[in-house]
């Protein structure tokens, strides 16, 4: 079930509650360190941590664009420096993906909310209130198939990402011991 | 012609040259300065192989310049002997070492600049802990037995989750990865982005390189 409004509607876009779709036609960024030459993304971009994979439902991390700039993003990823770099897809193009070989078939990727959860002083899971934070979002089924039908739709989501770079500025606060 | 090389204002461009090179590959990472970095010995002997070897180039006329061996493999072996993975400044004697990121024009210069900007790069990553200092030794060895064999280009590089590093080679539709574990493991993956036609083979890290992975390789032949 798609949750929030669709941007060719011209209306404002709302958190949706956990495995809700993101309505047809947004943008999501995912932050992404650039390769040694930094042309383009890469299939590794694009790859579930142990972490993620361990999850009860295992997506990869993106930020709805509208909800989440880039610094933001990146400031909720952990402030790394070596993540110098933005990746923005389109979520329709997202789910038209078909994986190489097709069969056996396997489920097409959707891009659900995954609304992020911190703890407060008594310990109590709460939404997190940081700036940006109602983005999160979620690439499903990147898991499922064979290796080769993995490995084709993560080289074909980096051809068609755009990257953006991140502003030097912003990486040298991350370099940056953080105060107390 | 020689005295103009031996001046001090070459000499400044190559000790420039040289600290714009560490400062970009160290701008992520912890400063190091070390007296190593500064080595006026290795400085110096740099700068006389490189005048020698633009003398040289200089002095080939085009008739022995068809005698002239191929580049590449005449530098990988030298090259494997010279530099070992851990030596912190070694430039391979190649004036065009690129600081920051080279551009795809910038990316068709001679092999041993792409080579020493490849092994800062393996250097780096290995430094902030992305891959372990082992898999950079593994890697670097593993490029020099490809390029060595075959005649490619330098691949992209990228480190991946869990500690793994791609090497990547893409032209025209054809795009390989070569995919490196932190045990060892490999694996190669193949895929014509217009017939949609893959191609994937597990192997180990600096065995012989499989024959049919020598096949796809030479789709990204140096041009």
């Amino acid at each position: 079930m798609a949750s929030g409004t669709s941007p060719e509607l011209g209306g404002a876009l709302a958190r949706g509650n956990d495995g809700d779709h993101l309505p047809p036609g947004e943008w999501v960024i995912r932050v992404a360190k650039t390769s040694k030459y930094g042309y383009a993304a890469h299939q590794s971009n694009f790859e579930l941590s142990t972490k993620d994979r361990e999850a009860p439902i295992p997506r990869l991390s993106i930020w709805a664009e509208r909800l989440t700039t880039d610094e933001q993003a990146w400031r909720l990823t952990g402030r790394k420096p070596a993540n110098d770099a933005v990746l923005r897809l389109n979520v329709d193009l997202i789910r038209s993906l078909v994986p190489e070989p097709s069969e056996p078939p396997t489920p097409h990727l959707e891009v659900e909310w995954e609304p992020r959860f911190v703890e407060n002083e008594h310990g109590i899971r709460i939404l997190d209130a940081e700036p940006g934070s109602a983005g999160h979002a979620g690439i499903r089924y990147l898991r499922y198939g064979q290796s080769a039908q993995r490995t084709s739709l993560r080289v074909q989501l980096a051809e068609n990402a755009v990257v953006r770079r991140l502003p030097e500025l912003l990486l040298d606060e991350g370099a940056a011991p953080v105060k107390q | 012609m020689v005295g103009s090389v031996i001046s001090g204002e070459i000499l400044d461009e190559e000790r420039n040259r040289t600290n714009r090179v560490r400062d970009f590959y160290q701008q992520d990472g912890p400063r190091e300065t070390s007296h190593d970095d500064l080595d006026l010995n290795r400085l110096w002997s740099n700068w006389w192989r490189n005048s020698f070897e633009r003398i040289a180039q200089s002095l080939t006329s085009p008739w022995l310049a068809m005698f002239k061996p191929i580049p590449n493999r005449s530098y990988v072996p030298w090259i494997f002997y010279k530099h070992a993975f851990d030596d912190s400044l070694a430039t391979f004697g190649v004036p065009e070492a690129t600081p920051g990121r080279p551009t795809e024009s910038e990316a068709k210069k001679s092999l041993a600049g792409l080579l020493h900007e490849h092994r800062l790069y393996l250097q780096k990553i290995a430094r902030e802990g992305e891959i372990s200092q082992e898999l950079g030794r593994s890697a670097w060895t593993m490029l020099l037995s490809i390029l060595f064999e075959e005649d490619v280009d330098v691949p992209d590089a990228i480190p991946g989750v869990d500690g793994k590093l791609f090497y990547t080679w893409k032209s025209g539709e054809h795009y390989l990865d070569l995919e490196m574990f932190p045990d060892g493991e490999t694996e190669f993956f193949y895929r014509n982005a217009q017939s949609g036609r893959l191609w994937n083979l597990s192997s180990r890290i600096n065995v012989p390189l499989p024959r049919e992975a020598a096949s796809k390789l030479r789709l990204f032949r140096r041009v």
